[in-house]
């Protein structure tokens, strides 16, 4: 099977289609929500962006940390799934962001959450991990936001945009193309090789939260 | 301690050597003056005479001598307690040289906590200076040309702000005199520019001509036509060599009010901000996308997948095209041209709306009707604005020859379009007016308008014509009736 049927095949699965319909209908939501009227300046972006952001964030991490035990094709297959996940509610972005004018460049909005997809999904990974080690994998789906606050709360203190979705969305942010790219790297290095377990112990990992 | 010791020069001197001290000292406050080293001389007058208004346009005079080529930089904060610092900047590049170099400009210099200046070379400030707010004055300038100004103090009222002047600190554009209501001339001074008289005049100004001219001044009473003329949004006459003449001269002037105008102006948008789609078409259109993308996902394998992105794609340049406005930046103008005889003061406003954050450029000089932060330099006016806000700015006046004009008790249209919606305030509707014809305005019918014209009409004074040209509002005052008690 190569790497895009097996791509194909993931996003085909319950779960993950699940999880493209409800991150396409919270979109929607938004776009209800704060689309304008007639007459009003157009605001839709500005909250558009940092949800899609967190969104893609919350599942990138979340798919990464539940498939840390799962072979490294199925991660790599994982991964790519993100990606379409990414791509297919970009038009979501550009359609707000046509209409409402922000400063952010429009490459930055296009390029970032891909980036940051692979980013938060190699930190998922590393999660995973980390609580399989310490047998904490019960408490995956209350780590997971916690970890992604947590980094916020990071940013927040040394004055960065490195983590925080919400803003490393509507600004252009070296530090986060730098700590994406670092975390995009130890997906790569965490899902390199054939098709052995990804830390080689415990059963099957569960589905995304 | 210096001001004790000043004191104390001054008692030792005599009153008339302290006048001349005292005057000397004032004059230096109204005039930035330095000398410095390197033998390079500089001064910055602003305000006609150095007697700046606050709230209007000022004349602004940089002369430099011996001294390369240098910028003035001017800072107005026009903040008040509620809103903090508000600063306007002004930047004019000065060519220097050796000899003398003479720099002129209006300004638009508002209401005013402070107000400073440096005129600075390359490697040194050459004059620099401060206004606060007590020098703020919006007082008009009741100006008189004189070589015993002190004469007509008495026809003036009490608390009108009585300048005089030197005939040659009078400017030739028409800009310099929006803050001036009278300019009262006896032919005992210098004689002026006959083109500053008349820039004076058709800027505004009550333009009177006291007494017999001397014979070097006699084309100054051409302008007064047969005693009393209008000249664009002013009127140039001739009284009697007698303050009380003057007095009565001043009080039957009617000067038109020209921020009535620039508000029956603006008063409706000149630009129409741009909407959004639809909210049901855009949501409709994105529950189809993503119900189209999630069955490609599901039924269609890899082909689906594949598929999914492509149409992303494909959906995401359609959303753009779509929902794109056409222009980040929505402009609009208009222009109403204030005709009196042969002349017609332009007053032009522009509107701006700016979709993302930004700086809005026009170019010339201009002011914000309303509050903004806002720069001016050479190449335009600047203003800072956040997303999706507007501004309407005030071109600065210019001159024209006057196309609508009244002409031997008739209408004439002097230009090369024609005149439509042509209305008379207290007769009504006229007929369309081509190029080169004239009408004798008669009763028409009143009513159907364009609103703008409407409200142009309602604070204009009667008899008053206005006409729709391509591309202004043309206003062609009423004649005066006649020249007035006490002209000669």
């Amino acid at each position: 099977m190569s790497m895009l049927s097996a791509v194909a095949a993931r996003v085909r699965s319950a779960e993950l289609l699940q999880v493209v319909a409800l991150f396409l209908g919270t979109l929607m939501f938004v776009m209800a929500v704060r689309w304008p009227g007639a007459g009003a300046s157009n605001e839709a972006w500005f909250t558009l962006a940092p949800v899609r952001s967190t969104l893609i964030a919350l599942t990138a991490m979340g798919l990464g940390a539940a498939e840390a035990r799962r072979d490294r094709r199925r991660q790599r297959a994982t991964a790519g799934a993100m990606l379409v996940l990414v791509a297919i509610s970009e038009p979501f972005d550009v359609a707000t962001y046509a209409a409402s004018f922000p400063d952010v460049p429009l490459w930055w909005t296009a390029f970032a959450p891909f980036l940051a997809a692979m980013g938060y999904f190699g930190l998922g990974l590393l999660l995973g991990r980390v609580a399989a080690w310490a047998r904490l994998r019960a408490l995956l789906m209350l780590l997971v936001p916690g970890v992604l606050l947590a980094s916020a709360w990071l940013d927040f203190r040394l004055g960065l945009d490195a983590f925080n979705p919400v803003t490393t969305s509507l600004h252009v942010s070296v530090a986060h193309v730098v700590a994406m790219a670092v975390l995009t790297g130890l997906a790569a290095l965490l899902t390199r090789g054939g098709a052995g377990e990804g830390d080689g112990s415990g059963p099957a990992a569960g589905s995304a939260p | 301690m210096a001001l004790g010791f000043a004191r104390g020069v001054l008692r030792r001197l005599p009153g008339t050597v302290a006048v001349v001290v005292l005057a000397a000292v004032a004059g230096a406050l109204a005039v930035g003056f330095a000398q410095p080293a390197g033998g390079a001389q500089a001064s910055v007058e602003l305000g006609l005479g150095g007697n700046l208004v606050a709230g209007a346009w000022n004349p602004l005079q940089v002369t430099v001598r011996d001294a390369g080529p240098c910028v003035l930089r001017l800072r107005i904060d026009e903040g008040t307690l509620m809103t903090g610092p508000r600063i306007v900047r002004y930047t004019a590049a000065v060519p220097g040289g050796s000899g003398v170099t003479a720099f002129d400009d209006d300004v638009y210099v508002p209401r005013f906590q402070t107000l400073s200046w440096t005129l600075s070379a390359t490697d040194r400030v050459l004059a620099s200076g401060s206004l606060g707010a007590r020098d703020a004055d919006a007082r008009p300038l009741q100006v008189v040309v004189s070589a015993a100004p002190g004469v007509w103090r008495g026809a003036f009222a009490a608390d009108a702000r009585f300048v005089d002047v030197a005939a040659s600190q009078l400017p030739a554009r028409v800009a310099a005199y929006d803050g001036v209501a009278t300019l009262l001339l006896d032919g005992t001074a210098a004689a002026p520019q006959t083109a500053s008289i008349a820039a004076a005049a058709a800027g505004g100004a009550q333009v009177l001509l006291a007494g017999t001219l001397p014979a070097s001044q006699a084309g100054l009473g051409r302008l007064a036509g047969a005693g009393a003329d209008r000249l664009g949004a002013g009127e140039v006459r001739i009284v009697a060599d007698d303050p009380a003449a003057v007095e009565a001269a001043l009080r039957s002037w009617r000067k038109p009010d020209r921020s009535a105008l620039v508000t029956a102006l603006t008063s409706a948008p000149l630009v129409k901000a741009p909407r959004s789609a639809p909210q049901p078409l855009v949501l409709s259109l994105a529950a189809a996308y993503a119900l189209i993308a999630l069955l490609a996902l599901r039924f269609a394998g890899t082909p689906g997948a594949a598929a999914a992105v492509a149409l992303a794609l494909i959906v995401s340049l359609a959303g753009w095209r779509l929902l794109r406005p056409p222009a980040a930046v929505v402009a609009g103008d208009r222009t109403v041209m204030l005709g009196g005889g042969e002349l017609a003061l332009a007053l032009g406003v522009e509107e701006r709306i700016t979709l993302p954050a930004g700086t809005v450029s026009v170019p010339g000089a201009a002011r914000p009707l309303t509050p903004a932060l806002y720069s001016v330099d050479a190449a335009g006016t600047h203003v800072a604005l956040e997303r999706w806000q507007g501004v309407v700015l005030a071109s600065r006046s210019w001159l024209r020859p006057a196309s609508l004009r009244f002409e031997g008790g008739k209408l004439l249209n002097a230009g090369s379009t024609a005149f439509q919606n042509v209305y008379v305030v207290g007769l009504g509707s006229q007929p369309a007016l081509q190029a080169g014809a004239s009408l004798t305005p008669a009763p028409g019918e009143e009513g159907a308008r364009p609103p703008e014209m409407a409200r142009l009409a309602a604070v204009l004074p009667p008899g008053t014509a206005l006409a729709e040209g391509p591309e202004a509002v043309w206003v062609a005052l009423p004649p005066l009736a006649s020249a007035a008690g006490g002209a000669r």
